[in-house]
């Protein structure tokens, strides 16, 4: 943890010397550069100044140059004004024509030096201003102009203006374009015009002497001298250039633009409000697109009395200007340079003299740092370098005595650390366990927790719990998931006992056992094979208490080494089996609890809440299955007098009995209960469709009840007979209320109580009624088996695909004397109740015998076959298979004409039993046929291990043919499943051409049903046989 | 399934749009040649904020001037100018006037009845296609010094008249003062004077060059010149807009329409053929019809606008309209002889 900050000590990469160094070099070069360049800046300034000064004088020196040059236009003009030649020649006298000779000679070399002038004329005053001398440059030639081509100039400003100017005054025009007809040059040109009058002796004007001045010659002269970088500028007084770098930016005013200098440079704009004479003018140039310096100067022109002037410009670039400072620039840059350099070397030094003590001082603690060991002082000095060295050593030796008590401290720590992490985490585990205990997981669940849990903590640790049986004799209900699996089996339902391992010993002795070595401990004798098998050394055993004290179990511990245990393990030994035996207990408990909740606990039958519960899931049921159930209130007579006499002893010892006796009466999927005292109610489940049915299954039932519990009752030495009354409610899916059902079934056992006891009453008057009147069919019936007479068997034609007939079915009617005819439901339950089955089903099987010896005298009747159907009774009895041979022998009828029709819930009892009476039958040459097909059991299993010859389809599935998707495919399976098998297949209900279209479009070949005829007696049948042959002749 | 934030997505798209109609204009140079006072700064501004864009005005003081401008041999670009109307024909002939599309310029609507049926002013349209929207106009009166006349001169005559020499100024056109100068000498139609006539005329107007003082071109000059000198007559080329400046630069003058009648020019806005941009040109000359910017022509320059009828025109008074000349270079040729002082024999 020290040595992380050591190494990056090593890396110091700025020290301080090299920082101080970069500091004092930075300031000594910020201090140089800053003087330099004030010094340099302030002399840029003041050059900038003096130029920008001196350039307003050059403009001062131009505009007086110009003026000057004004001037000596205006001399020239004068000179030749005041001579007498002029005067002559504009005089109107002899030798004019001479005089004007030679004035235009002279004007001629007038022009010759004067490049800048274009025009001299002399101008008459009379005669419209009329020319009188003339000579105009034409490029390089000097033309006189004849005195034809002469114009009338009186028009002209500088002609009217001049003659009327005393003598001696000079007129000067405005600088503008001439467009003044000629062959002179200056056509187009800027051009000053300079005039004077002619007076003569008498003082009368006789006309102008009018110079022209091309401007452009005139400056190209006057800027000869400055440096092509000087920009010039001339103004008129309103601003409009007239002179410009830019020639297209002169004279606008002359095509309708305005260049205004002061849109320029907009100082000027003082000069042109006659505000100043100059102006010094800096800013960027957008033309050149450079900064300029410059100056404008304001320039009289002309008379002074006019107060008229111009404005001269001249700029510069400020580079340009300054490039004297250049050279002050470069020394600067030189001298900044030298004494950074010089200011880098110096600090470099001085901060290696201050600094070395110091790192000697850092090398000293990094050490110290590095290995917690003393190190001699190194500075010696008595300054304060040498004090910090003195004090450095003493606080080693202090920070040494402080980290040998704080690792001493942070041991300590980390132990109690650890210790307190291991008890949140047993915490932890603890409180999860009990969570999934709060949350009723099943017991197996939360001591697999448990396991886990001290495994988890433990890691090397497998753990095991064994839970005592109720005897405390065996350990079984292991849970040990760390555990190999056979070893586990191995030790499931060890018996305990001394020696028998650490588990049976602890749980026998009631004591840990702690075994270290496996091998060599004697109680592991018998399992140290196992145990070396399965890779266990050592196992430490824990009996889990309950709360009481009685042994529950064992938690153990085992080791793959051999192992003791220290106190921590012996703790966490006992908590988790503490644990175990909260959670085992706490189930007991619950178990206990929900036994209480839900059973009586006199009779262990189920309570009211459990009957209520019961009762819903029964009314859930059928309307699933659509089947009956009943509700039978049961009380004992004069109970209380059993209580009052032979004590309550007796009384719970006949509730005892009367349950017992109760529960054998009823099947297992009954529910009986204890409602109070001597209440019992009974939850009938599964009867029959029909509510009379339901009605005399239950009465049947409850006849049963009361004859068991009419039987004596032997209470310890007393024989004792009580005599119940039965209320009995049938309920259906709709009856949701439970307690209105059992308060029906109350009242009703009210009745049975007031009509004496011993008595089964119905709630439903009409029911009830009906279910007496009942009472008499089963006499009735046996009369009519014994009589033999009220039993008729009705046929019902079999057709094949050409609607032939192949023979019937025999379906029994019973015509009752008193009720008339009785149709089979009602009266074959009753013969199933009963068992008066049996006889019945003899007498069916015997008349058909008959029936077919009859037919097979016949030719037309001889080809035909029966069927019958076989009762569950009937088949099951041992001698059915005899019976049906004599009969048939008896008879003398060939057996294959017969065909046996069993029913699929026929076969879900004793499968094995019908199969080898069937299969003596089939050798013997009869036919079996599977009735109502596919409502049931329909098993592919015994539909191979059966001897069948034919399918029976359910009239069920043959009535929605026609429109049930399902059916039609049901249909088509059970067809291909039948040729498959190599069987026949019949359709029973079969009662529109649809349907049969159907059918025959699937395959199946044979068909009975109301299309092809109803069950008759025998002699329509075989009316309607012989009608059908002769039709079938007849097709 | 309509969906109101599908026309949020079709939002940069109207933006898009919306910019694009702002800035059809943006960045463009509308470059236009005038007559002073037609395109005040101000005015200006005010359509370049409007329209973002700039606008270069060139002003001219003469018909010589604008032709020259517009015939050079290059750097021509002006997009739109406001020419008079006698003068329209010509610039149709050289193809640098070409037609415009009234229905951009809706404000055309506003005009007076008399300017709104360009077909009945001589020389604004041709096969049946129109050139120039009418702007502003006047009559070229007679200005007089109510000091040298008490009552009105009744004729322009007076200009000739050797009483008044060197107190008349004129104006410096070729064009006018020859119409002027045949209108004077009782030519029936000052437009086309025939080539016989021409020499008389030439003379005439020496004559009258011999009896000016001198010639202005800009109504500011004539004012100067007016005041600094002794002037009984000036040809007041601008009309009413002249009368406005001399008297407010204190002039003691009268205005009057003589008994030939006057001439009266009508300036006229068209567009060029270098316009790049017709639709910025044609909103530029809907502009100048706004009522303020008209309005502004009247009040700023004494000149009549389009929109509203003037207040100083008698109706007895004979306004003869300008035509386009028999032949301009004719008379500008002789006119430079003429100003620049030759006899002319």
């Amino acid at each position: 943890m020290i040595a992380e900050p050591q190494k990056q000590d090593k890396h110091i990469s700025f020290g301080i010397a090299i920082k101080l160094g970069i500091l004092l070099a930075i300031f000594a070069i910020f201090a140089s550069g800053v003087t330099g360049y004030y010094t340099f800046s302030t002399t840029r300034d003041i050059l900038s100044r003096k130029a920008t000064q001196s350039m307003i004088a050059s403009t001062q020196v131009l505009g007086q140059r110009f003026s000057m040059m004004g001037q000596k236009v205006a001399d020239d003009a004068l000179f030749f004004a005041q001579s007498s030649l002029v005067q002559d020649a504009a005089d109107s006298g002899q030798d004019t024509a001479l005089f004007r000779t030679t004035l235009a000679d002279q004007f001629k070399s007038l022009l010759s030096v004067h490049p800048e002038y274009f025009q001299v004329r002399l101008i008459s005053a009379k005669n419209y201003g009329i020319e009188l001398v003339r000579v105009d440059r034409a490029g390089n030639n000097l033309a006189i102009i004849e005195s034809k081509n002469f114009q009338e100039k009186l028009h002209y400003p500088y002609v009217y203006e001049t003659l009327k100017l005393a003598n001696g005054k000079t007129y000067f025009s405005k600088i503008f374009i001439n467009r003044e007809k000629g062959a002179h040059a200056g056509y187009g040109q800027p051009t000053l015009q300079v005039a004077t009058p002619v007076v003569n002796k008498a003082g009368s004007v006789l006309g102008v002497i009018v110079i022209n001045v091309e401007l452009n010659s005139m400056f190209s002269i006057l800027k000869a001298d400055l440096s092509r970088q000087f920009r010039l500028y001339l103004t008129n007084q309103d601003g409009d250039y007239l002179i410009h770098p830019d020639k297209s930016r002169t004279f606008g005013f002359d095509f309708g633009r305005k260049f205004k200098v002061q849109s320029n440079f907009s100082t000027t704009s003082k000069i042109i409000l006659n505000q100043t004479d100059t102006v010094a003018v800096q800013g960027m140039d957008s033309e050149i697109n450079e900064t300029v310096i410059g100056g404008f100067t304001r320039i009289q022109f002309g008379e002074a009395k006019d107060n008229r002037f111009v404005i001269f410009g001249l700029t510069a670039p400020l580079n340009f200007v300054l490039a004297e400072t250049d050279v002050l620039y470069k020394n600067w840059n030189l001298i900044v340079v030298a004494f950074s350099l010089l200011a880098i070397l110096l600090s470099a030094i001085l901060a290696q003299i201050f600094v070395r003590p110091l790192k000697q001082l850092v090398s000293s603690v990094q050490q110290f740092s590095a290995n917690q060991q003393l190190t001699p002082v190194v500075v010696k000095s008595n300054d304060e370098l040498g004090l910090l060295a003195r004090s450095i050593g003493k606080m080693q030796v202090h920070i040494l005595t402080q980290l040998n008590n704080l690792n001493e401290q942070n041991k300590k720590l980390n132990q109690e650390i650890f210790e307190r992490e291991q008890i949140e985490r047993y915490e932890k585990f603890r409180s999860y366990t009990l969570e999934l205990l709060a949350k009723k997981e099943p017991l197996k669940i939360i001591l697999e927790a448990v396991v886990k849990g001290v495994e988890q903590l433990r890691p090397g640790m497998l753990c095991s719990i064994l839970l005592l049986d109720k005897e405390g004799k065996f350990l079984n209900q292991g849970v040990a998931p760390g555990l190999p699996e056979f070893y586990n089996a191995s030790i499931e339902g060890t018996e305990i006992g001394m020696g028998v391992g650490s588990c049976g010993t602890a749980a026998f002795t009631g004591k840990r056992v702690i075994v270290e070595n496996i091998q060599t401990h004697p109680y592991w004798v018998e399992y140290k094979t196992l145990a070396s098998k399965a890779g266990l050394a050592a196992c430490w055993s824990q009996p889990i208490f309950s709360s009481s004290g009685s042994v529950l179990g064992t938690f153990a511990i085992y080791h793959r080494v051999i192992n003791s245990p220290d106190n921590s393990d012996i703790n966490l030994i006992e908590q988790s089996a503490y644990l175990a035996s909260i959670a085992i207990e706490h189930k007991q408990i619950e178990a206990e609890i929900n036994k209480l909740a839900f059973f009586d606990p006199l009779t262990q039958l189920p309570n009211r809440r459990l009957l209520l519960d019961r009762f819903k899931q029964a009314v859930a049921s059928m309307a699933h299955t659509g089947k009956g159930a009943a509700l039978l209130f049961i009380d004992l007579d004069k109970f209380k007098a059993v209580n009052d006499t032979l004590g309550h002893d007796m009384g719970d010892l006949l509730l005892q009995q009367a349950a017992q006796r109760l529960t054998s009466c009823v099947r297992e999927s009954d529910t009986v209960s204890r409602l109070s005292g001597d209440e019992f109610v009974i939850i009938l489940q599964n009867l029959g469709h029909e509510a009379i049915v339901t009605a005399t299954q239950t009465e049947h039932i409850g006849k049963k009840i009361l004859a068991s519990l009419s039987e004596p009752y032997q209470l310890s030495s007393h024989s004792y007979r009580i005599y119940p009354s039965i209320g009995a409610v049938l309920f259906d899916a709709t009856q949701q209320v439970a307690d209105e059902v059992l308060k029906q079934a109350d009242m009703a056992m009210y009745q049975a109580k007031k009509a004496g006891g011993r008595e089964l009453y119905f709630y439903d008057p009409d029911m009830h009624k009906t279910i007496m009147d009942r009472a008499h069919p089963e006499a009735e019936l046996l009369h009519a088996i014994t009589q033999q007479k009220e039993f008729l068997l009705y046929y019902q034609p079999q057709v094949d695909l050409f609607k032939r007939v192949i023979g019937a079915e025999a379906l029994i009617r019973w015509i009752s004397p008193k009720r008339g005819l009785i149709p089979p439901a009602d009266f074959i339950p009753i013969a199933e109740e009963s068992g008066l089955i049996l006889p019945l089903g003899y007498w069916i099987i015997r008349t058909a015998c008959q029936q077919l010896a009859a037919w097979a005298q016949q030719p037309a009747t001889a080809h035909l076959t029966l069927s019958i159907n076989i009762s569950a009774k009937q088949i099951l009895i041992p001698t059915f298979v005899d019976e049906v041979l004599s009969l048939i022998n008896h008879a003398g009828v060939n057996p294959a004409k017969l065909k046996l029709e069993i029913t699929e819930s026929i076969l879900l009892d004793n499968l094995e039993d019908i199969i080898v009476k069937m299969t003596k039958l089939k050798n013997s040459g009869f036919n079996f046929s599977i009735d109502d097909f596919g409502t049931g059991y329909s098993s592919l299993q015994y539909l191979k291990r059966l001897p069948l010859d034919q399918l029976k389809i359910d009239r069920s599935f043959v009535r929605d043919l026609a429109d049930d998707d399902n059916d039609k495919a049901i249909v088509r399976t059970i067809i291909a499943m039948a040729k498959s098998l190599n069987l026949d297949v019949i359709a029973e209900g079969v009662e529109t051409e649809e349907q049969l279209n159907q059918l025959k479009q699937k395959g199946c070949t044979q068909l009975q049903g109301y299309l092809f005829g109803k069950p008759v007696p025998v002699n329509e049948f075989n009316l309607a046989v012989s009608r059908n042959n002769n039709l079938q002749l007849s097709n | 399934m309509f969906n109101k934030y599908k026309l949020l997505q079709f939002l940069p798209v109207f933006i898009l749009l919306t910019i694009n109609s702002i800035s059809v204009f943006a960045q463009e140079t509308l470059q236009i040649l005038a007559w002073p006072g037609y395109a005040d700064a101000d005015l200006v501004t005010t359509f370049e904020k409007r329209y973002n864009v700039n606008i270069e005005v060139t002003l001219i003081d003469s018909d010589d001037v604008m032709w020259n401008r517009l015939t050079a041999e290059k750097d021509v670009n002006f997009d739109v100018f406001a020419v008079n109307a006698a003068q329209l024909q010509r610039y149709i002939d050289a193809g640098i006037s070409v037609p415009l599309t009234s229905s951009n310029i809706p404000n055309t609507a506003k005009q007076l009845p008399r300017f709104r049926d360009l077909s009945v002013i001589p020389g604004l349209t041709r096969n049946g296609k129109e050139y120039a929207i009418p702007y502003t106009y006047s009559e070229m009166g007679l200005i007089y010094d109510r000091n040298t006349f008490p009552s009105p001169p009744d004729s322009f005559s007076l200009m000739w008249d050797k009483r008044f020499q060197g107190r008349v100024l004129m104006y410096d056109a070729s064009e006018h003062n020859f119409s002027l100068a045949a209108l004077s000498l009782g030519l029936e139609n000052p437009f086309q004077i025939a080539d016989s006539d021409f020499h008389r005329i030439s003379q005439y107007l020496v004559a009258l060059r011999r009896n000016v003082l001198t010639y202005y071109e800009k109504p500011e000059d004539a004012t100067a010149l007016f005041m600094q000198n002794n002037i009984a007559l000036l040809f007041a080329n601008y009309g009413s807009q002249q009368v406005t400046l001399l008297k407010k630069a204190g002039a003691n003058i009268g205005y009057v329409i003589p008994r030939e009648g006057a001439l009266a020019w009508l300036d006229c806005w068209s567009i060029t053929r270098f316009a790049e941009n017709k639709t910025l040109a044609e909103a530029w000359i809907n502009y100048t019809l706004e009522p303020q910017v008209s309005r502004a022509l009247t009040l700023r320059q004494g000149l009549a606008n389009t929109l509203e009828d003037p207040s100083t025109l008698d109706k007895t008074d004979k306004i003869i309209w300008l035509q386009q000349v028999e032949d301009i270079s004719r008379r500008k040729l002789l006119w430079d002889k003429i100003i620049s002082g030759e006899v002319l024999n």
